[in-house]
């Protein structure tokens, strides 16, 4: 073992799970026996003042480490790892600020005094699944931020047709980097699988998605046709339209750069997503993919994207840091 | 010299001209195959430089040999997106920094690692893989 190689000794301090939002869903993707994950932590939560006259106001701030969802409660709700909110209480309040993440939840509280008043009995103002918000048309409004992280996942097996074979990606080696190299667009619906959020746009005519990873985008107009020719794509072109209360789009005219479930495959590759807006924060994903030259049976991918209106996109520009990876790897 | 961007832009056009039939290029940032991930060990350093950018944060660090002598080490970690998300802003990690890292490492005997968390000389331990 290597100079200041020794093994894992990381004592979580295990917290209350007090928290009054779903758990955070298992890291998932280490390949091998993952470490414990850290626990969530509250750096700071303060009032400033803590004592206010009635009809004043005071700040809260906040910083959190490791968590995965935050809510300060009451009035405010869900927030981000670190912020601040202007409240003003009409009577005494303790406000919570719950911190989940992989490894469980943790709470701490502040209170503002109010002069000349008991403290107020308060109710959680989280959002609840009969708020699914409409468009003006009356289906459901999709638009939000929203993260599948790795919960999504391939449903049965892929069978392939005969003679596919050859389709077949070899497994990743030691010295194999992988296949999603060299900052290239991922596809669909990979896009959707990876850990980074991406910005669902919804108008009556069309819905945009915007990836963080990469840079992505695609534009499914509502109620169209695909054009006749469709030049060939990594994202390919999307179209969409309603089965009840399901958004499905279709998504065709795929260059044949990318690699599903472990296969390459043609430019008649062909995948049919489903967006159903569940609950207020949550949208159930499946996602068919077929390819007649490849697959012998459609893939079936599924699983849940969760809300997270505290965040925002980020800039990942994948070629500013890509490295020489032989280099790096290489024994000194 | 770490930085070879304009092998990789190289790279990038070669595979652009290539056909879906070509084999993938051999170098890519994303795998966790070169790493050994039922390994997992904690490696105390001192930080030498941060390069705080996509597609993953990499970090420069020195830890002392038997006789004392500094190893260059380098460490990768999510990319800056994912480690804001989780609390870890871009000031944080600086030279000079003794620091306590844990994950995986490279299967090559390299001093490479791509760590799941981050311990600073103040106890704080920060997540910095979205694996764990």
């Amino acid at each position: 073992m290597r100079a200041g190689a020794v093994l894992l000794s990381i004592l979580v301090a295990a917290t209350a799970a007090t928290a009054s939002f779903a758990q955070a869903p298992p890291p998932a993707g280490f390949p091998g026996t993952p470490p414990p994950s850290p626990p969530a932590i509250i750096r700071e939560l303060s009032a400033e003042p803590a004592a206010i006259e009635l009809g004043g106001s005071a700040t809260l701030r906040w910083e959190a480490l490791n968590a995965y969802s935050l809510t300060l409660q009451p009035d405010v709700g869900v927030v981000a790892t670190r912020g601040a909110h202007t409240v003003s209480p009409t009577a005494t309040t303790t406000y919570t600020l719950s911190a989940t993440g992989p490894a469980g939840a943790t709470t701490r509280t502040i209170t503002v005094t109010v002069a000349g008043t008991v403290a107020a009995t308060t109710e959680d103002t989280a959002r609840t699944a009969a708020t699914v918000p409409r468009l003006a048309d009356g289906k459901p409004d999709l638009s939000g931020l929203y993260i599948a992280e790795r919960n999504v996942r391939l449903v049965g097996e892929v069978k392939l047709v005969a003679g596919a074979e050859g389709f077949r990606v070899a497994a990743a080696t030691e010295r194999d980097a992988g296949t999603g190299a060299d900052c290239l667009p991922p596809g669909v619906p990979a896009a959707t699988m990876l850990p980074f959020p991406f910005q669902i746009v919804h108008r009556s005519d069309m819905v945009a998605i915007l990836y963080e990873a990469y840079h992505q985008f695609r534009i499914a107009p509502i109620g169209q046709e695909h054009a006749e020719y469709l030049a060939p794509a990594w994202m390919g072109h999307s179209v969409a339209h309603w089965d009840g209360d399901t958004l499905v789009v279709d998504v065709r005219g795929f260059n044949d750069r990318t690699v599903i479930a472990g296969h390459r495959h043609t430019e008649d590759l062909r995948v049919v997503e489903h967006y159903r807006r569940t609950a207020y924060d949550t949208i159930a994903y499946d996602a068919y993919v077929s390819d007649p030259n490849v697959f012998a049976e459609a893939l079936h991918y599924s699983g849940t994207l969760k809300l997270h209106p505290e965040w925002e996109i980020g800039e990942y520009v994948c070629a500013e840091n890509n490295q020489d990876y032989d280099e790096l790897f290489e024994e000194e | 010299m770490r930085h070879v961007l304009h092998r990789i832009h190289l790279r990038i056009a070669a595979l652009v001209l290539s056909s879906a039939a070509c084999a993938l290029p051999a170098q890519a940032h994303h795998s966790w195959a070169r790493y050994d991930g039922e390994n997992v060990i904690t490696v105390t350093g001192t930080v030498t430089s941060v390069e705080w950018a996509s597609p993953h944060v990499v970090m420069h660090f020195t830890v002392a040999s038997a006789s004392g002598e500094p190893i260059a080490w380098t460490m990768e970690m999510d990319p800056p997106t994912l480690l804001n998300r989780y609390g870890l802003r871009h000031d944080v990690l600086m030279p000079g920094m003794r620091v306590k890292l844990t994950g995986v490492p490279a299967r090559s005997g390299a001093p490479m690692m791509r760590a799941v968390t981050v311990e600073t000389e103040d106890g704080t331990v920060y997540r910095v893989s979205s694996r764990v």
